[in-house]
């Protein structure tokens, strides 16, 4: 394990070195260069996962994959992945895809390092380390007008050392590049460590300014008054007990509609399909939030905001749809019997375009008028009424809306059998989704360890629900592919590879919706009890 | 991972030099090496600028108190590593006395090193005790250096013989190979031109005597590092290359060294 740590000003020379270091000999080493760029997720998973992704240049450049709880991986790899996906299969690639899953690995910041590299030897003249120092400077992606992920961009300078550097702004208006501390990074051969500690404490001591090695990805945004976005896609403001209500939709409007707005740039480029979910899930809870609270002043008055969001919310459907079928297709193909799977190319390049049409369709929508107008109003309706106090206390509202909505999920969840018809299993899983998303909206007015049992359990029952309805739609939009008026029939072998996917599909539905029926039967033993504990009274 | 021993009975036939050479040329072509000095007189360990000893005592270590990864030492070079000699190792006669498989216990510790290295390479005292006979069952090959005199040649007809009667024995491969070649001598010539010694094939590679050699101790560094050039490193190169083949090992541009650096290598 490499001691690190940071000195103020340019790196010492050779001959300052041997001055600081008079128990060893410094050799004289290799000049270097490199650049480090850091690769995560436009929401961070990886930060938020204690990971970093590196691509160090060099021949061959590697991709290094840090965590400070387990060992790190190294790999070689020339091209900047694009994706988990992109990188060779391995433990590398396991650990970044269960952490990344199908986001785009977006450069956060690229560090230039430059400096001296040189061999340590002790008393008996046996190398025992090598010391590197390295100058460093720091560049944005955002500088350069490339995608990034979502900064903090409000935040304070993360801890000391992190002041600006001369020529940056608060105001938004940054140098190209900012200078970080000279790092020194002490290796210790194999059973020489204690040496190297050693060489460490020798160079502190005889150093002014020497302090610990910060991170360098958050020294690097901190030093640019930026910082991870600290909250997730779904983040919103806590809500107070006795908080009106009308401010507290407020409050809600404004941060969904940032979620919102955060992501059309990534969206409109394509860059993964996380940020058209994501403004999906804004939207909708969105409408979840007006149409649960339709009925409380002062939400009456945004009916008209609800119904644009009806409107937005279903343009985003077809393309989403067929994102998650794209996803899911190489996993549908690996079910069918001997080589059919291979025969499924025509028909998933049929996908492939209608996900492009879809997108088009989508991204039309989104410059139109009616968006435009329909974003404007909905930063409108956020300002007047977060800064109002009108309505009754959150709390009050919020008991009385989660006591009524779970009494209806659970009616219709007690209505539903093996031979209720699939909009049924629909209906219930909106209404599931609606109750969860009532939930997570009042969160912090819950103590978590009763809030959080009835979201588990609704969260069990919906991913179920989830993946029968998925089914259902997969077999619907495959069948419009294979059917397509404007395309020329499939050839025989893709036929029969298609009818072989649809039956597989069809027997897949049917064991879903036998786990529906178990899976309702714990849904309703549980959750009655759960919601009482909640809200105090049974539903 | 495969485990070939230097040995000879004899003392001063090149042992620590061509296991010193070996396992730096094997390094330099991309494996994962460990030398391990057994030899209590530790010429390998000064060769490499190391103390000889081992941290808690080579008695910890043959009670299996201590793993051995923890007592390697990274070399100056590359992808190799040494476990140097201790000067009690005089005691390991002993201590393998008390443990209660001697024959096995070397090949047991080396099992804990087997995804770390691609090759070992154990540099022994020249003896027939205890510690040859673990040597003898750990190793997959003895590369047995062998000067062209009659009296080496006895020596290894002795090892041949024991190994051979011995069943645990049959399946470590013995290569016999000429060192200290010294052709201004007819004895030498006469003897090192037979491509067979004590009914055993001999390696075709003869290394030759050469000064170069004895300034190992010196230089306190691989021959083939300070003087690459000389016909005794030239002639290790060529050793090298014929026994790697038989020990069934490829170069790879995959493998690392353990040494840990700072910076681009």
């Amino acid at each position: 394990m490499s001691d690190a740590f940071e000195l103020a000003g340019p790196p010492p020379d050779l001959d300052r070195l041997r001055s600081l270091l008079p128990d060893w000999r410094v050799e004289r080493g290799d000049a270097w260069a490199e650049e480090l760029v850091y690769l995560d997720t436009f929401d961070w998973r990886l930060h938020r996962k204690g990971l970093r992704l590196v691509r160090r240049s060099g021949s061959p450049a590697v991709l290094e994959l840090r965590d400070a709880a387990a060992a790190d991986l190294t790999l070689p790899l020339d091209a900047r992945p694009r994706f988990a996906r992109d990188v060779p299969a391995g433990e590398l690639r396991d650990r970044l895809a269960a952490a990344a899953g199908p986001r785009r690995l977006l450069e956060v910041v690229a560090v230039e390092r430059e400096g001296l590299r040189a061999p340590v030897r002790n008393g008996l003249d046996k190398l025992v380390a090598h010391l590197g120092l390295a100058r460093r400077t720091a560049r944005l992606p955002s500088d350069r007008g490339e995608p990034a992920p979502a900064w903090d961009p409000g935040a304070a300078p993360l801890g000391e050392g992190t002041a600006p550097a001369a020529g940056d702004a608060a105001n938004g208006a940054f140098d190209a590049s900012v200078t970080l501390p000279t790092l020194v990074e002490i290796g210790p051969l194999k059973g020489f460590e204690e040496e190297a500690d050693r060489i460490a404490a020798d160079l502190r001591e005889a150093v002014d300014g020497a302090g610990a090695a910060a991170d360098e990805l958050l020294e690097a945004l901190g030093r640019r008054h930026r910082r991870p976005s600290p909250h997730g896609a779904k983040w919103l403001p806590p809500v107070a007990p006795e908080q009106p209500i009308g401010q507290v939709v407020g409050l809600f409007l404004a941060a969904l509609l940032a979620a919102v707005e955060r992501n059309l740039p990534g969206l409109r480029e394509d860059l993964d399909p996380e940020f058209l979910h994501d403004v999906r899930v804004a939207v909708r809870r969105t409408r979840s939030l007006l149409r649960e609270l339709a009925k409380e002043p002062p939400v009456p008055a945004l009916a008209a905001l609800e119904e644009e969001l009806a409107w937005l919310g279903g343009r985003t459907g077809a393309c989403r749809d067929l994102d998650v079928l794209s996803a899911e297709l190489g996993g549908y193909v690996t079910r069918l019997p001997g080589d059919l799977g291979d025969e499924l190319g025509p028909l998933a390049a049929r996908v492939l375009r209608a996900r492009g049409r879809a997108l088009a369709t989508l991204l039309d929508d989104l410059d139109s008028a009616r968006c435009g107008s329909l974003l404007a109003a909905w930063h409108d309706r956020a300002a007047e009424h977060s800064t109002a106090a009108e309505g009754r206390p959150a709390r009050v509202v919020a008991d009385e809306r989660i006591r009524a909505l779970a009494s209806r999920t659970l009616e219709r969840a007690r209505d539903l059998d093996e031979d209720s018809p699939d909009d049924e299993v629909h209906r219930l899983r909106i209404r599931c989704k609606r109750l969860r998303y009532l939930l997570e909206f009042f969160r912090a007015l819950y103590p978590s360890e009763t809030l959080d049992p009835v979201v588990e359990t609704l969260r069990r029952l919906q991913d179920r629900l989830g993946r029968f309805q998925d089914l259902c739609v997969h077999a619907q939009l495959l069948r419009a592919a294979a059917l397509e008026p404007a395309m020329p029939p499939l050839d025989a072998p893709a036929l029969l590879a298609a009818g072989a996917l649809f039956a597989e599909l069809d027997r897949a539905k049917r064991r879903e919706r036998r786990r529906i029926d178990k899976a309702l039967r714990r849904f309703l033993d549980d959750e009655p009890d759960r919601v009482a504990q909640l809200v105090g009274e049974a539903p | 991972m495969k485990v070939v021993a230097l040995y000879n009975l004899k003392g001063g036939v090149g042992k620590t030099a061509s296991a010193v050479s070996l396992a730096f040329l094997a390094a330099a072509d991309g494996l994962r090496v460990l030398l391990w000095d057994l030899d209590p007189q530790a010429a390998a360990t000064y060769t490499f600028r190391l103390r000889p000893k081992v941290a808690g005592g080579v008695r910890r270590l043959l009670e299996e108190k201590e793993g051995l990864d923890e007592l390697v030492k990274a070399s100056d070079y590359p992808g190799l590593d040494v476990l140097p000699a201790d000067l009690r190792l005089r005691k390991m006669e002993r201590a393998l006395d008390r443990a209660d498989d001697p024959r096995a216990l070397l090949a047991r510790l080396l099992q804990a090193l087997e995804e770390s290295y691609d090759l070992v390479v154990l540099d022994t005292p020249p003896a027939l005790g205890r510690t040859a006979e673990a040597v003898l069952v750990a190793a997959d090959a003895l590369l047995l250096p062998t000067i062209p005199t009659p009296l080496s040649l006895r020596t290894l007809r002795i090892v041949h013989e024991f190994c051979t009667s011995k069943k645990r024995y049959r399946r470590l491969r013995l290569l016999p190979f000429f060192c200290m070649v010294d052709r201004r001598k007819g004895l030498h010539r006469e003897i090192a031109d037979r491509d067979e010694a004590a009914d055993l094939p001999v390696l075709r590679t003869r290394i030759p005597y050469n000064s170069a050699v004895e300034r190992m101790s010196d230089r306190r560094e691989p021959l083939p590092a300070y003087a690459p050039a000389s016909p005794a490193a030239v002639a290790y190169r060529e050793l090298w290359e014929e026994v790697r083949p038989l020990l069934d090992l490829h170069s790879s541009s995959e493998t690392v060294g353990s040494s840990e650096t700072v910076g681009p290598s």
